[in-house]
């Protein structure tokens, strides 16, 4: 048995994408048979396994995505974030309220996305590294502050963005790819193009440019990175200044497959945000971060999100179980970490 | 040379004074007397009596988290779970009523002990498997979240009210006196909370609990090695914490009557926001209960006061993120190189 793990181990693949990435696609194929078993059995024959289906999750699992990859790199350098649920959303309204009511063009409120997001990523980050506030409560109350901003804004009311077939709808394409082929509407799924896209980019940032060696470093041992002459500062900020700006991006993402978008909510996406990154093995000490292991993680949260649904429970039932897998992925973490000491 | 010396010595204590808590206190102080001054000239009808039974009733529910918080906070761990949970375990105590037949006082006990169940259970997570104070409540708080609606089918709850029998229990917080003008409402919780912050002050202060708690914060390895079960006072901070939810929870639905599931979320942050703008120090090891008494009147002032110069909710989140932010630096600065 041990002798069959080692030989499975050592497989080229498996050494690439690292053991615990192969665990987690195990979980992935797992969690759907489960759903596919259980939603004929507690939903009158309802089948999981569907491209309708598919994609849904993967609409959930974009702007989730967007977000844990942001969030990685702030864990990465042993800080945390819980700012950017409401700050993707602040973004969101601010942008399409703009469109809706100043008649802003659409490529200029998509761009306003991501620098609506940077300006909150900026501006935690001096605090967290240049005023050195615990980062937790300055994410805490940058978040009040961004449903705040966001609803002042938009005078408390719910912006809902164009819909496909609306002058500037065209965004939409953006995560969800309709087209006509003999006849037949196929949907393609553009926004997993992007999301893998800007996933790898995100890997390359953190794991070959010094930026990305210097935040991990951070992470691991904040002082002996000071002392060797680095200003942690910057590479510091530079981490929140990232995370805030894919929240923003993660807007875009949002709008384009649910539209509608309200104010002072958002909080319980930072939350599936970072359970998906510890669950994809990043270390919530710092120090320790895997790109790849966000992504899955970030699968991981979708299908279950689908899956509820499609088992037929309502919204509630995610927010406890994302909260046990966070739990069991975080004491796993410790676990690790204390046999490794 | 001698005089030198002597101002010299005066400048230290001056400056030893600016950074210490008790000054914090004081600037509060006078925030508030300035802030409502602020209110009472621009707004009118701010000046009147049920104003001030507003400004009383509004915080009671975040005062009690508050205190209960103040002691995580000093043992340098917080609780996020404080919001959701109050309102799952409201949710639930009065589910219990409705559908299960249970009288009040089984309701409100169980509401209570719900709240020291999650404290202990926090305190467990972070004392004893050693995971980061805010994921665990993190993951409680989510927990919670969802719990509240799954266990009572996402319907909202509502607590003895009006005319109906044991609707007597909100008169503990709000008696309604009939005066030949008319109904004068008298909020008498605020004595029990004024008690209850001298008790929590006095157990912070004078008993073994709040000095193992204030040790756990400043020099948790020590008081190990002095042979003390930090384990088990760790939690117990934990569950003080968990003990004041479960009886803000209570005080929620006794000031309010209708819970609606999903709420909740952000209350602990006034909490947590208002302890430390009374001086909790965030990284542990010192606050005080009176200070966090401050900090909530400052809070629940803002919340009934902005509306009454045309500032709606919205504002109040900014505003006190803003203080929150504010209240954090001011904490790095005293306590800082």
């Amino acid at each position: 048995m041990k002798d069959l793990l080692n030989r499975f181990k050592s497989l080229k693949l498996v050494r690439i994408m690292g053991f615990n990435r192969v665990v987690l696609i195990g979980v992935i194929i797992v969690l759907c048979l489960i759903f596919q078993v259980l939603s004929a059995v507690l939903n009158h024959g309802n089948v999981f396994l569907t491209y309708a289906r598919f994609t849904s999750a993967m609409n959930y699992g974009y702007f989730i995505g967007f977000l844990a990859l942001g969030v990685t790199f702030v864990i990465a350098t042993g800080g945390i974030d819980f700012s950017v649920g409401p700050v993707m959303f602040c973004a969101a309204l601010i942008s399409g309220y703009c469109f809706n009511n100043y008649g802003f063009p659409m490529w200029v409120s998509l761009i306003m996305c991501p620098l609506i997001g940077m300006v909150f990523g900026t501006v935690g980050g001096f605090f967290v590294s240049y005023l050195h506030l615990p980062s937790f409560i300055t994410s805490l109350a940058l978040m009040q502050i961004a449903k705040g901003v966001g609803s002042i804004f938009t005078k408390t009311q719910n912006v809902s963005w164009p819909g496909s077939s609306d002058p500037g709808g065209w965004y939409r394409s953006l995560s969800n790819l309709d087209i006509t082929v003999g006849g037949q509407r196929v949907n393609i799924p553009t926004g997993l193009i992007i999301l893998i896209v800007v996933a790898i980019l995100c890997s390359i940032v953190l794991n070959k440019t010094k930026a990305g060696r210097y935040m991990i470093c951070l992470g691991a041992n904040r002082e002996a990175v000071r002392l060797s002459g680095v200003d942690t500062r910057r590479w510091e900020m530079l981490a929140y200044v990232i995370c805030g700006t894919l929240a923003g991006f993660a807007a875009i993402f949002y709008v384009g497959c649910y539209t509608t978008v309200q104010p002072v909510k958002g909080d319980t996406f930072n939350n599936e945000a970072i359970a998906a990154c510890v669950m994809g093995g990043t270390s919530m000490a710092g120090g320790l971060a895997s790109i790849l292991g966000t992504v899955i993680g970030s699968f991981i949260i979708a299908i279950m999100q689908e899956g509820i649904l499609s088992m037929g429970f309502n919204i509630a039932f995610q927010y406890s179980l994302t909260a046990l897998i966070l739990l069991g992925a975080v004491i796993a973490d410790v676990m690790s970490r204390r046999r490794r000491n | 040379m001698h005089m030198e010396k002597s101002t010299d010595l005066r400048k230290q204590a001056r400056s030893a004074f600016i950074r210490s808590s008790a000054f914090q206190r004081l600037i509060l102080i006078a925030v508030l007397v300035l802030l409502y001054g602020f209110f009472y000239l621009a707004s009118p009808s701010f000046r009147k009596y049920t104003t001030l039974v507003q400004i009383c009733s509004n915080m009671y529910y975040t005062l009690l988290m508050a205190i209960g918080v103040t002691f995580p906070l000093i043992t340098g761990g917080n609780d996020l779970s404080m919001g959701t949970g109050l309102i799952c375990y409201s949710l639930i105590g009065s589910y219990l009523m409705r559908i299960y037949g249970w009288p009040l006082w089984a309701a409100i006990l169980i509401t209570i002990g719900m709240g020291v169940a999650m404290g202990a259970v926090n305190g467990f997570g972070v004392a004893k498997l050693d995971i980061p104070p805010f994921i665990m409540t993190l993951a409680s708080m989510m927990f919670c979240r969802g719990m509240g609606s799954i266990l009572t089918g996402g319907f909202s709850g509502t607590w003895p009210d009006g005319a109906e029998p044991g609707a007597e229990f909100r008169n503990v917080f709000r008696l309604i006196v009939k005066t030949d003008t008319g109904r004068m409402p008298v909020p008498l919780g605020m004595i029990w909370m004024i008690l209850l912050v001298i008790i929590m002050s006095l157990v912070l202060n004078k008993t073994r609990v709040g000095r193992y708690t204030i040790a756990i914060g400043s020099n948790k390895e020590a008081l190990k090695l002095s042979g003390v079960n930090v384990l088990k006072w760790h939690i117990f901070a934990y569950m003080i914490c968990g003990l004041f939810t479960g009886f803000a929870a209570v005080t929620y639905a006794a000031t309010f009557s209708n819970i609606t599931p999903g709420q909740g979320a952000g209350f602990e942050l006034n909490a947590i926001g208002a302890a430390i703008i009374g001086g909790t120090a965030m990284t542990g090891g010192s606050g005080s209960v009176f200070g966090t008494f401050l900090g909530v009147l400052l809070i629940s002032l803002l919340q009934v006061g902005l509306p009454f110069i045309g500032l709606n909710a919205d504002w109040q989140l900014l505003i006190t993120g803003g203080i929150l932010l504010g209240a954090v630096t001011i904490d790095k600065m005293r306590n800082g190189k």
